[in-house]
This record gives C-alpha cells, structure tokens and sequence, in this order.
C-alpha cells in the first residue's frame, strides 16, 4: 500500500500541498483528478522523492522512501526519461542493466503490443510512440506500484485507445496504480478509486463501484458536484 | 558497487565521442603547429642561405630549433587550453543536461535503485577520466611531435630535447604536468576535491534554486577556507608547524572537504533534490 499521511509542499509562501492524505491499494487504479496546478503531479514525484516535503510522511508498503523502493515502485512521468540519442534496444538493455526487476519477456511483449520498432531512436519517435516506449519502461519492471502522470495527455485517439487497453490486460493486473488526469473521459470506466484535489487539499476520495451502485453517480457527476459547487 | 561502475560507465559513454574528438583535435593542431613552425624556420634558413650567410652566421642570427620553440606557441598551448576549458565547462554541463536536456533523464537517474550518491561519484569519475584522456594524450603526442620535428628539420639546425624537459622548461603548462608521482596525486586530488566542491555547490542550486545559487556559492567559500586552515594556523602561530607538519595536515584538511562535499552532496540528494 502506499500512504500518503498530511503531506505539505510548499513552493515559497504558496502550499501547493496543504495536509493531502490517501491510500492507494495493490491490484486497484487510483486516480488523482483535478485542475491545471491541483498538485497531482507533485504528489507522484514525492512519492518517488524527486522533490522535498514540508511536512507529513509518505510510506511504501509500510516503509519510508529508499533505493529498494524503485524496485517496487514505477514512475511514468509525462516526459520521455531516456536520452534522445539512444535506440529502444538502448533502453530495455539500459533497464534490465540497472533495475533486478526488470522483466525482459514482458518488456518484448508490450513492444509487439504498441508495435514499437526496437531500433528506432527516442528522438525520432512521435509523441504517441515516446508516450507508449515510456510506459514500456514502466510497465516491464516486476513491481507492486506503478505511478502514472497524465498518459494520455497530447496524444491522438488511436494511440490513447492503445493505451487504456493497458489497463484492462494482464499487464497491470494485481498491481497497484496511481494514474493522474484532467481528462477522466478516458479512463472513467477503469478506475477503482478517485481522489479529487483542489487547492492543494483532498476535497473527497471515494471508490467508484461503491458510488455507482449506492449513489447512482459517475466519477464526472461527484467531480461536478465537487468542483461547481 | 557494481551500480557504480554501470554507472561510470555510462556516464564516461555519454562524453565519449565528443571527447575523441577533442582528443584528435588537440593532436592534430599540435601536429600541424609543430610542421609549420618548422617549415617558417627551414624557410628562414633557406631565405638566409640565399643571402650568402654561413650555416655559423645562421645559427647566431637565427639560432637553432628546438621543440622549444613548438611548446612557447599558440599552436601547443592553445589546444591544452580547449581541453582546460572543455573539463571546466563540462563540469556544470554534466548536472545541468539532465535536467535541461531535450529529455529530462534527471527522472530516470533519481529513481534508479541505487544510492543516489552514486550518480555524484560516477560524474565525479568521468570528469576525472576526461582530465586524464587530456593529459595522457598529450603525453602520448608529445614524442611524436618532437620525432615529426626532427624528420623535418636537418639535424645540424635541430637540437634535440625530450617531452619531460620541453614540459618542466614550460613554466605556464607545469601545474598539468606533474614529474614525481607525490606531486601528481597532490595536484590533482586537489583538482578532485575542488570539483567535489563545485558539484555540491550545483546541487544546493538544484535543490533551492535562486537561493541555492547563494547556499552554492558560501558552501565552495566555506570549503575553500576549511581546506586553507593549516595556512592560516602556520601564520598565525608564526610559522609554527615543520613543513612535513603542514603538509600532513593539508591532507586532513583535504580529506575533511572531500568528506563534507558527499555527505553534503548525499543529504541534497536525497532530501533536498527537485527535478
């Protein structure tokens, strides 16, 4: 499970984190919603500890951040993090030199799934294909958590379509997933639990099933009742 | 440990082409230098001989030619200065390309899992292993150089002298060129502990930014200053400590600095770091 306990993040005066606490469990889709600067993609690089915290903790299956947390926790940010000069071949080789999690079979059977040529250099490749050799990278480590920021953001239809197919194959089974968005549309139907930020706080965090069946409302009903009120 | 060299290796590999051809560069320059200082003074000669001179009243006008005169030019110096200026540019070049880069492969390093001072020490190799390419290959020319002057040149104009001499005569390139062993490893673990103090210096301005560039600034000053201690100590104290003293304890001060600079290095990375 990750936890995450009243995190505070402060960018000078500003609290872009102002005590955001949630969970989010193996095997479920997490979905952090909200607006442009809600501090979505600031909570997944502190999980990973690409930025400091002002206050609060963040665990990991119990346990503070440290080097063995990477074996057990991807992050996909959405930005290629592979140097433009090298080929994919470079990359798979370059992860399963670094990462004992690396899954080779796997890491072959998503570049067949996305149709990805292995000599292809990341500096040639469109944004869809750089969206798909990243989550390849992602993907294709043995890990609990995989941490996924805005997949779908500025990628055509076919290639986002590729993508939430992801989410319902046995490439994600069983893990844990915490995905950020402005566009739910895409995913409403997969996800397992919404956490709607606003201004830095948790404004409601619920499981959609639940919501579905007791409340008779989509993930865009709360998100409306939430954000328009 | 083997994280580290994966990640030395990989690190040397990013630099590696533009150095060779760096490396080549400087050769090359030198080469032709060396041919053409050499032709301007056999053209001298001939010009003289010309005139009716004697080959006595040459050589009191026009003296001899030595390597000498090779090593005193712009057409040495020169590319021992682009490869000064390319390890002192690549020192702030290699943090900043990864996070400026065309992709921000600063993501990919901070979430490998290994320590994170890792990443410093394998930077910390590779400029050390560029300064080294510079220096060996220099070695390497130099008696190539000299043997191309003497195939040019007749023998009666030439005087001979060795690479170690045409250095330690070259009072601008002796702080490169160490002849003891003792003075290499002094020279240039300084040069080492300096980068540390630089590189840590860059990562308080990686990890506060605007503020960091002070934090970055008053940490070298600081370093600076611990690592002068013994100096100030001896003076204050009237030339209190015997030299074997002194320099014992410049290599504790040394050792202290280069300890700080990665424990400091350590906690920014792992605490203080944004990408």
């Amino acid at each position: 499970m990750i936890e995450v306990r009243n995190v505070i993040k402060k960018y000078g005066r500003k609290r872009v984190l102002n005590g955001v606490s949630f969970t989010a469990n193996k095997g479920e889709i997490t979905c952090l919603i909200g607006i442009n600067g809600a501090g979505k993609t600031t909570i997944l690089n502190a999980i990973c500890g690409l930025t400091p915290i002002h206050g609060g903790e963040i665990l990991i299956n119990g346990k503070p951040l440290s080097k063995q947390t990477f074996e057990q926790v991807s992050y996909i940010p959405d930005t290629i993090t592979m140097l433009p000069q090298m080929r994919i071949q470079d990359v798979m080789d370059f992860m399963g030199d670094f990462y004992d999690s690396w899954n080779t079979d796997r890491a072959e059977q998503i570049l067949e799934f996305f149709k990805l040529n292995r000599n292809d250099k990341i500096a040639s490749l469109s944004k869809g294909n750089t969206a798909k050799a990243n989550l390849l990278m992602g993907l294709s480590l043995d890990v609990d958590f995989i941490l996924m920021d805005e997949p779908f953001s500025g990628i055509d239809i076919f290639s986002r379509e590729q993508i939430a197919e992801v989410f319902t194959s046995h490439l994600i089974e069983d893990r844990g997933v915490i995905i950020t968005t402005h566009e739910i549309q895409d995913i409403e139907h997969l996800i397992d639990k919404a956490v709607l930020l606003e201004d830095g706080v948790v404004r409601m965090e619920f499981l959609t099933e639940e919501m579905r069946e007791k409340e008779g409302k989509s993930v865009v009903d709360v998100m409306r009742e939430v954000y328009q009120q | 440990m083997t994280r580290l060299f994966k990640l030395i290796n990989f690190e040397f590999n990013r630099i590696f082409k533009i150095l060779l051809v760096l490396l080549i560069s400087v050769v090359t320059i030198q080469m032709v230098g060396t041919v053409k200082i050499s032709l301007v003074y056999l053209n001298e000669i001939q010009h003289a001989l010309e005139m009716g001179m004697s080959i006595e009243e040459i050589h009191t006008n026009y003296g001899q030619i030595s390597f000498q005169r090779v090593t005193g030019s712009l057409w040495f110096v020169g590319p021992i200065f682009l490869g000064i200026v390319s390890v002192l540019f690549y020192i702030f070049l290699i943090w900043y390309r990864d996070w400026y880069g065309k992709n921000t492969f600063i993501y990919r390093l901070l979430t490998l899992p290994t320590e994170r001072i890792n990443i410093y020490l394998a930077k910390l190799v590779t400029i050390l292993l560029m300064t080294l390419s510079f220096v060996s290959i220099q070695i390497i020319a130099m008696p190539l150089e000299i043997k191309l002057m003497s195939w040019i040149v007749p023998e009666q104009h030439y005087i001979h002298i060795s690479a170690r001499e045409a250095l330690t005569n070259h009072i601008e390139l002796s702080f490169i060129f160490k002849s003891t062993f003792t003075e290499f490893a002094i020279w240039y673990g300084i040069g080492i502990i300096s980068v540390a103090m630089i590189f840590t210096g860059i990562l308080f301005e990686r990890s506060y930014r605007l503020l960091g560039i002070g934090l970055g600034i008053g940490y070298i000053i600081l370093s600076v200053l611990l690592f002068l201690m013994p100096v100030w100590i001896h003076i204050m104290l009237d030339d209190y400590f015997y030299p074997d003293e002194l320099y014992k304890l410049f290599i504790l001060s040394a050792l202290v600095v280069f300890a700080l600079s990665t424990w400091t290095a350590s906690y920014l990375l792992r605490k203080k770091i944004r990408v």
